[in-house]
């Protein structure tokens, strides 16, 4: 096997593409505007591409982890939906159900920031 | 955050509005000295304007309806006026209401006055001029909610209240569960959230106060000396003084000042302090925390809401859309509060 790689129409992937457009809006846009709105809103939109890009890079594993770990919690629940009906159900009153589901959406939410908001953790935490 | 307008800027027919219900307000002749758009909140226009009012000049503010509404429990302009004229009749630290649209106003707006200060969020928690300011605001702010919360709530316009038969702190997991059914997403730490919410509802001593709903760093005005005047009444309503108490302590508007628990600027303690040596009833902690914790469910599910505020077409912007994602730091904090309490009573 060589390094080279299928050139379909995923190359440059959407990763590449995010990317691109986020180091273009944070090098060549953002200090060119003078507006304060502007820069503020541009600002956002730049973190944004950001966050994608995070979650993209990672996003499947982290789906799959996430999932399973879902399916390994008390009544085993398939998706969200189902974990929602067990937990008005009580199934998670208990105080094991309920220290195992908090494990979990602790772990679930810690993903969101690692796309959102990587420093919000290291500050919290630390 | 300001953007420079110039003055003539402010539409010709809003100006004609504005000067002929001050005209008709005080029987002088006005005229706009200045205008410059303030970047106000997602529903409302604000504008800083200097009037000439007869032989006077007059620095004001004037806070004016987009049309879009933010929240089906906010209140409407008229009933805004209203509200401050008497919270500051009662002497409450806050804009003084000057001159309103007339009944029936396509877009209704008043024009309160001007106060010193800053109310930048992350300005109050870090500039430099304000470090004396930030030395004493946490004691101030208790002060002042205890003046808010004992404000005649008979010499009031008519606002939200909890429902008949129900707690304010019932009333609110009503509220978050409507807002989760009009969302129409399911996210296990919010159901989570609202069942050990429910089953932990706090003892309420009856108490209905004046709350101003929205009282944290970001909707006030400091200058070197201090609190300069509470702002943005329009989701005042009647309800427990916790709620208010324990708003000003989520995360959030510490601005990442994480260690000053009192909206990144200071200590509870002096925050307590100041609210019972301004009058306030006691403060009972198990009611607090649990206040605490709702101003972080209902916070998160703000932000989605303007989230589907972008999704949904109503107000194309980026900045509202990134706050669904933004909802993560409110939820991850619910999950670890919790946790937190759940391990120290076992």
């Amino acid at each position: 096997m060589s390094d080279e790689r299928d050139a379909y129409e995923q190359h440059p992937s959407a990763l590449d593409l995010i990317d691109a457009a986020r180091e273009h809006l944070a090098t060549r846009v953002l200090p060119a505007i003078t507006d304060p709105r502007l820069r503020f809103e541009t600002l956002v939109a730049t973190h944004v591409l950001g966050v994608a890009s995070r979650e993209l890079s990672r996003g499947p594993e982290m789906a799959a982890a996430t999932d399973a770990a879902r399916a390994a919690l008390p009544g085993a629940p398939a998706d969200d939906a189902a974990l929602c009906r067990l937990i008005e159900q009580g199934r998670y009153d208990g105080a094991e159900a309920g220290a195992a589901l908090r494990r979990w959406m602790q772990s679930r939410t810690e993903l969101s920031l690692f796309a959102w908001n990587p420093l919000f953790l290291m500050r919290v935490k630390g | 955050m300001t953007e420079v307008i110039r003055a003539d800027a402010l539409p010709d027919p809003l100006r004609d509005e504005l000067l002929a219900a001050v005209t008709a307000a005080t029987g002088k002749p006005a005229a706009l000295a200045a205008a410059r758009r303030l970047a106000g909140g997602a529903s409302m226009e604000s504008w800083s304007l200097d009037l000439r009012v007869g032989d006077d000049t007059e620095a004001l503010v004037l806070r004016r309806d987009m049309g879009a509404n933010m929240s089906a429990y906010a209140l409407d302009r008229a009933t805004e006026f209203a509200l401050l004229r008497a919270a500051c009749a009662a002497g409450v630290k806050a804009p003084r209401p000057r001159y309103q649209s007339a009944p029936g106003a396509a877009k209704a707006w008043f024009l309160m006055e001007r106060l010193p200060g800053e109310s930048v969020g992350r300005k109050v928690v870090r500039a430099p001029d304000l470090a004396a300011a930030r030395e004493v605001l946490a004691r101030q702010l208790g002060e002042a909610l205890a003046v808010i919360h004992a404000v005649p709530v008979d010499g009031l316009p008519v606002i939200p209240a909890p429902t008949e038969g129900r707690s304010p702190a019932a009333e609110a997991l009503h509220q978050a569960r409507a807002v989760v059914a009009t969302l129409r997403l399911r996210n296990p730490v919010w159901t989570y959230a609202l069942r050990w919410l429910a089953q932990r509802l706090p003892a309420w001593d009856g108490a209905l106060v004046l709350v101003h709903g929205d009282y944290r760093v970001g909707n006030l005005l400091v200058d070197r000396a201090g609190l300069a005047g509470v702002l943005d009444w329009e989701f005042s309503h009647l309800g427990d003084r916790h709620e208010d108490l324990a708003w000003v302590t989520v995360r959030d508007w510490r601005f990442e000042q994480d260690a000053r628990v009192v909206g990144g600027v200071g200590s509870l303690d002096d925050y307590l302090a100041g609210y019972a040596a301004a009058g306030g009833r006691p403060v009972d902690r198990d009611a607090f925390v649990w206040w605490d914790l709702v101003g972080n469910l209902r916070w998160a599910l703000m932000c989605h809401a303007q989230a589907e505020r972008h999704l949904g077409g109503a107000d194309r912007s980026v900045e509202l859309l990134s706050l669904g994602r933004k909802a993560a730091e409110m939820e991850w904090e619910l999950v670890d509060r919790i946790d937190a309490i759940e391990k120290e009573l076992r």
